[in-house]
């Protein structure tokens, strides 16, 4: 049995392999996709995490796990089935193998939101995409809307320039949640026009007639905007399905907090870091910091309860 | 390593007979580089008389891209008899494009 066993290898989970590891602990870490990273594998560029003015988020994935790997963690490429986290004994159950630990820490992350409105479905990778990075290129002198108004959408709102002739930024309020400094270079871009207080309603990206149904609340008017592709970046929806009948959730679906200093479950021996908890912000930096957070508790309890 | 089509073979690897999936794919892709591990991975395990798996870099090959209406990347297009058969779109576990394939393997 292993003395702990780490669910998502993003920055949270990569995070308490690099901590969990100097203590010593018998540690695995099981990540259901090929490379180790999570979200930051389709972040562009990340400016904000300290020591790094700028890094691609694809080499800060693979330095944090080459750090973790340095130290001694056992990294798994796995889908995990099932879990049972409520005995003593932790279970990792994937279609051929069973794992056991003592402690558990949960860093599964969240995926990007859908705006679940007709024509999403029909017309991804047909011109909806989630991911600016990879499709930005398609779109060279045309023009596209990115729907959102957080940091994610302003800045693969901004990516796109580089690209489109011209980007429309669909937000349902009338000011942005991004950071202000990216406001700034968005409100001075020349090819973004901010679309305030708005919500799509409809996508059809059909030949002849593309477009996307814009619903304007405070004039209640609808309108067509034409547009060649729609990027959407409206928040994240928490990835729980593996253990949503066991740890406490909030109403939105993420980890509840049992208290404010802690990031420990309602159940013994199993922790929570990253996206997956309930929190006002979601950023790398923080996420790193409930991974080590998680392991010095996973380490404490090993501690007092072996 | 899967073998790159090209404008100049891609009706001949479409036509061969084979059912044939073709990753769409390019450099800068982050997600495109998580889905190469499961390509090789249906490459060494698939029956290679019956299947072609090919990878189509889209920098090099836009001409591809448009015919075939890629517009998001990574998308794998199944072909049989040089049709398109089916579009998976994004990172998807190996099973799901298996289960993809198979209708179109003899």
């Amino acid at each position: 049995m292993k003395d702990l066993i780490i669910l998502g290898g993003g920055p949270a989970g990569l995070s308490a392999g690099i901590y969990a590891a100097r203590y010593k602990l018998d540690t695995m870490l099981l990540e259901k996709e090929y490379f180790s990273g999570g979200q930051i594998l389709n972040t562009w560029l990340v400016e904000n995490y300290p020591g790094f003015k700028e890094i691609k988020g694809t080499k800060l994935a693979k330095r944090m796990e080459e750090q973790a790997k340095s130290f001694g963690l056992e990294i798994k490429q796995e889908v995990v089935k099932e879990v049972d986290l409520k005995g003593e004994e932790k279970i990792f159950k994937t279609a051929d193998k069973v794992f056991k630990s003592k402690t558990a820490i949960i860093a599964t992350g969240s995926n990007p939101r859908l705006l679940n409105i007709p024509g999403e479905k029909e017309y991804y990778g047909k011109g909806v995409s989630y991911c600016g990075t990879c499709d930005a290129p398609f779109y060279k002198d045309q023009e596209v809307a990115v729907v959102g108004g957080g940091n994610t959408a302003v800045d693969e709102a901004l990516y796109l320039t580089k690209y489109a002739s011209k980007v429309y930024l669909i937000h349902r309020r009338d000011e942005l949640r991004a950071d202000r400094i990216l406001q700034d270079q968005a409100f001075e871009n020349s090819k973004i026009e901010l679309v305030w207080d708005t919500i799509p309603k409809e996508i059809d990206l059909s030949e002849g007639d593309k477009h996307i149904l814009l619903h304007n609340k405070k004039t209640n008017e609808d309108k067509k905007l034409k547009v060649d592709g729609v990027f959407v970046f409206i928040g994240y929806n928490p990835n729980n399905q593996l253990f949503k009948d066991q740890i406490e959730l909030n109403q939105a679906g993420f980890i509840r907090k049992q208290k404010l200093s802690s990031i420990e479950t309602n159940l013994p021996g199993v922790f929570a870091a990253g996206d997956i908890m309930e929190k006002k912000l979601r950023q790398i930096v923080i996420a790193a910091g409930d991974g080590a957070q998680a392991a010095f508790e996973a380490n404490e309890f090993i501690t007092k309860t072996y | 390593m899967a073998f790159q089509v090209t404008e100049k073979n891609f009706e001949d690897t479409i036509k061969s007979g084979k059912t044939v999936l073709i990753d769409f794919w390019a450099e800068w892709c982050a997600p495109c580089k998580m889905l190469n591990p499961v390509i090789k991975e249906l490459e060494s395990e698939m029956d290679s008389e019956k299947v072609t798996i090919a990878k189509c870099d889209i920098q090099n090959e836009q001409a591809l891209a448009t015919k075939y209406g890629i517009m998001s990347i990574p998308s794998l297009l199944i072909f049989k008899e040089g049709e398109v058969k089916e579009q998976i779109v994004g990172v998807v576990p190996k099973q799901k494009i298996v289960e993809k394939m198979k209708p179109y393997i003899d």
